[in-house]
């Protein structure tokens, strides 16, 4: 391992105490500890969320693989070439120029909207998991946001899916973590987990990651170390 | 076309007064956007965040700008 890369490690390791697990110093030297900016980031530097307490500190930081932008993506590149066709149109060839000039500015504005809202919208649904609590958090439209959280020692079993060929080439999937009770949140339908990481990057290792988080927790238990 | 006698309806009218309304309907949720960056940027607070609700805020003022200059305009 490169010297830079052990001393960041054991960094993580001396900043976050035992709590960092191997899983999460094995993604650090690797190099998973990049800014925010990325879709997995162990260990994030600067990042706090809302209910984040004083002794809690965040292990994984992900979002959705970029790949699942794609569809508005390609939606927005069409929509963007629109007007340079409508003059075609002879509705569109009937509209005075003015008129015209002014149709094709809001039609850009529109369009920016939409692409800066898909991109928040991405940016900004992330899925933590901290060295005491899995978090989900989901923004939906403009207003309406859905924070589920629950405590590590909770989990009762954590498993992955990856479906159809993108998901298998860019090696991204759903993370499903039951809990012991039954979460019921606003934005699942009921017989799914309140808490779904939607097409995270790596999702054998996040289940890595949480599964040693769980022993780790349980080892804490027996030996009454619980925080 | 005149429907009302002393108005002329074309469809450059017709156009117009739909991109005012849309105009009106953008400024509004950009203005929402500008709320919605702020509580994601509370709700996980990432570095970069502070950024986006300054981009978020730069889109309101250009949609605002353009809004005025086509209803004034048009």
């Amino acid at each position: 391992m490169p010297e830079v890369k052990k001393r960041e490690v054991s960094d993580s390791v001396q900043e976050f105490g035992r709590h960092v697990v191997a899983e999460v110093q094995k993604m650090i030297s690797e190099g998973y500890k990049r800014s925010t900016i990325h879709t997995i980031t162990a260990c994030p530097e600067n990042a706090r969320f809302e209910s984040q307490t004083e002794k809690e500190n965040i292990l994984l930081l992900m979002r959705a693989h970029p790949i699942t932008n794609l569809w508005w993506i390609l939606l927005a590149s069409v929509l963007f070439a629109v007007p340079f066709f409508w003059g075609e149109f002879p509705l569109v060839a009937a509209i005075e120029p003015g008129v015209k000039l002014a149709l094709i500015l809001t039609w850009y504005l529109i369009l920016a909207f939409f692409v800066f809202q898909n991109f928040l919208l991405w940016f900004y649904n992330v899925y933590i998991v901290t060295d005491e609590r899995i978090i989900d958090v989901d923004f939906f439209g403009l207003l309406y946001k859905n924070v589920n959280a629950t405590q590590i020692r909770k989990i009762e079993d954590v498993n992955y899916s990856q479906r159809g060929v993108l998901s298998g080439f860019f090696d991204y999937g759903n993370v499903v973590i039951e809990t012991a009770s039954a979460q019921k949140s606003d934005d699942t339908p009921m017989e799914r987990s309140a808490f779904t990481y939607d097409n995270v990057p790596r999702p054998d290792r996040v289940v890595r990651v949480i599964t040693e988080l769980m022993e780790q927790e349980e080892q804490e238990e027996y030996e009454g170390r619980t925080r | 076309m005149e429907l009302i006698t002393g108005i002329h309806i074309d469809i450059s009218l017709i156009i117009g007064i739909l991109i005012k309304v849309l105009l009106v309907i953008v400024c509004f949720v950009s203005l929402l956007t500008v709320k919605q960056a702020s509580v994601m940027d509370k709700v996980v607070n990432i570095p970069i965040g502070g950024w986006f609700k300054g981009f978020s805020w730069i889109f309101f003022m250009v949609v605002v700008f353009v809004s005025l200059l086509i209803i004034l305009v048009l």
